[in-house]
């Protein structure tokens, strides 16, 4: 199939073309996890930028990373929760609609990684005084962004699972499970492959010194703790 | 001898043929009074490739008289500079918001190829470029009655919003008549669009006034930039 008609057969959520994905699993795995590479490379890249070029490269390979490794990590509790929930689809399917949501969700993404450059380019510069300010610009507006292609990629899995269940009580009940569980795991490894956006005060690396050290739930525990005062 | 039923439907006797060599002249009389013949080509794949690049023309001979006028408020190089600034910032801010066009559309439930969107773009560019083209006059004697650089600032600002709201509605009907079903997300792209048309002319600052730079790197926000010419002239 040509990657072009792949794209916007994901964007459209005819949910009789999605399902006929579902039945030719290797394929469209495939080509759902290129378009993830391709469109997550391309955000990882505008995401780095600010930072360093050489955070732009890094970041470029993380992103889909952390993606791929999210939907791989939780492929076999999803497959589960979906057929315990009343879905009637495989291990695979499950691994592949939960794989097409973030193939979408990393299109976009892409699709605004030019306009997220452009921002870059008139935020104030790493180095310069108001740097900080710049930081949480960026910060912000691509959190909006993800924000804004997360519901568009959920609302678009949400309705292949009411075509696959044929009842949206089924269908809003696994989404939320695969949300809980991808947000549990997606967490955790954006945790152990951070920086991301690349902090101001630290220099560019791959990854921070002991990346396995500690946990995003354990940091979350001590800010509140520090915040309290105990 | 057997007998034939020809449906016709209404909406086809609406459809005018447009030529696959139009003439320039062609194409402006056709985007401005039967756009819908334009969504008709362009959905069918009948709109040449011919056409395609004298619409391009029409965009760049458009943008460049109205970048004379803009250059005539300082004269000397900004009547070298600000046409091709014009025509730069018009052609970057088209390809840097193309690519999330595609996407939106194709979320809107329209079925265009890459294409076909771009061909649509271009047209909506030509629209502005011939509507510009057409409030050159105004923007001609109202430059020569300006003397301060704000007040000459807000009156392009009028002409190209008053271009950009006909051309942008333009393509958004084109966009629903060619299948988008989520207007919504159209729309967010056409305030995308023009606020980032409105920093890349804050990007390539000077385009109107006379600075001692012809370009800098100085980065600002084009509300920022415009309360500091303000400021300036008081």
């Amino acid at each position: 199939m040509h990657w072009e008609i792949a794209i916007r057969q994901l964007c459209q959520a005819r949910v009789e073309v999605l399902a006929a994905w579902l039945h030719d699993e290797k394929r469209y795995l495939l080509i759902s996890l290129g378009l993830l590479i391709m469109g997550g490379a391309m955000y990882g890249a505008s995401l780095g930028v600010w930072r360093d070029p050489l955070q732009a490269f890094y970041v470029a390979i993380k992103f889909p990373l952390l993606l791929g490794l999210t939907a791989l990590g939780n492929a076999l509790i999803n497959g589960m929760l979906a057929q315990l929930l009343g879905a009637s689809i495989s291990f695979r399917q499950s691994l592949l609609a939960i794989l097409m949501s973030y193939a979408l969700l990393a299109i976009i993404l892409g699709a605004f990684a030019p306009l997220s450059w452009f921002l870059v380019w008139h935020l104030p510069a790493m180095g310069s005084l108001s740097q900080t300010l710049g930081y949480d610009l960026y910060l912000l507006t691509n959190v909006v962004l993800i924000i804004f292609a997360g519901l568009i990629a959920n609302s678009q899995l949400y309705r292949l699972l009411v075509y696959i269940c044929q009842d949206a009580l089924k269908a809003k009940q696994i989404l939320i499970a695969w949300l809980i569980v991808n947000l549990f795991l997606g967490a955790q490894l954006s945790w152990n492959l951070r920086p991301f956006f690349g902090s101001p005060h630290l220099v560019v690396k791959f990854l921070r010194d002991n990346p396995f050290d500690g946990s995003f739930y354990e940091a979350i525990f001590y800010i509140v703790i520090n915040y309290m005062g105990a | 001898m057997h007998n034939e039923t020809v449906e016709t439907n209404p909406e086809e006797t609406l459809i005018h043929k447009l030529s696959q060599y139009a003439t320039v002249m062609q194409l402006v009389d056709a985007l401005l009074k039967r756009p819908r013949s334009f969504f008709h080509h362009i959905q069918t794949d009948e709109f040449s490739f011919n056409n395609s690049l004298k619409l391009a023309f029409i965009s760049l001979m458009g943008l460049l008289v109205y970048g004379l006028i803009i250059g005539s408020f300082s004269g000397n190089i900004q009547w070298v500079a600000s046409p091709i600034k014009i025509i730069v910032g018009t052609v970057l801010t088209a390809l840097l918001c193309y690519p999330s066009l595609y996407i939106l559309v194709a979320l809107s439930g329209a079925d265009l190829r890459p294409a076909q969107i771009g061909i649509l773009l271009i047209s909506s560019i030509a629209l502005t470029a011939i509507l510009l083209l057409g409030f050159a006059p105004v923007a001609f004697i109202f430059t020569f009655s300006i003397q301060t650089l704000p007040f000459m600032g807000l009156i392009h600002l009028i002409l190209w919003l008053g271009s950009l709201y006909f051309s942008l509605d333009y393509l958004a009907k084109g966009l629903v008549q060619m299948g988008s079903k989520d207007v919504s997300l159209v729309k967010f792209w056409l305030v995308i669009f023009i606020i980032t048309l409105l920093q890349m002319s804050t990007t390539l600052r000077p385009i109107l006034g006379q600075e001692e730079y012809l370009l800098t790197t100085e980065k600002k926000f084009f509300l920022h930039h415009w309360f500091e010419s303000l400021d300036k002239s008081r």
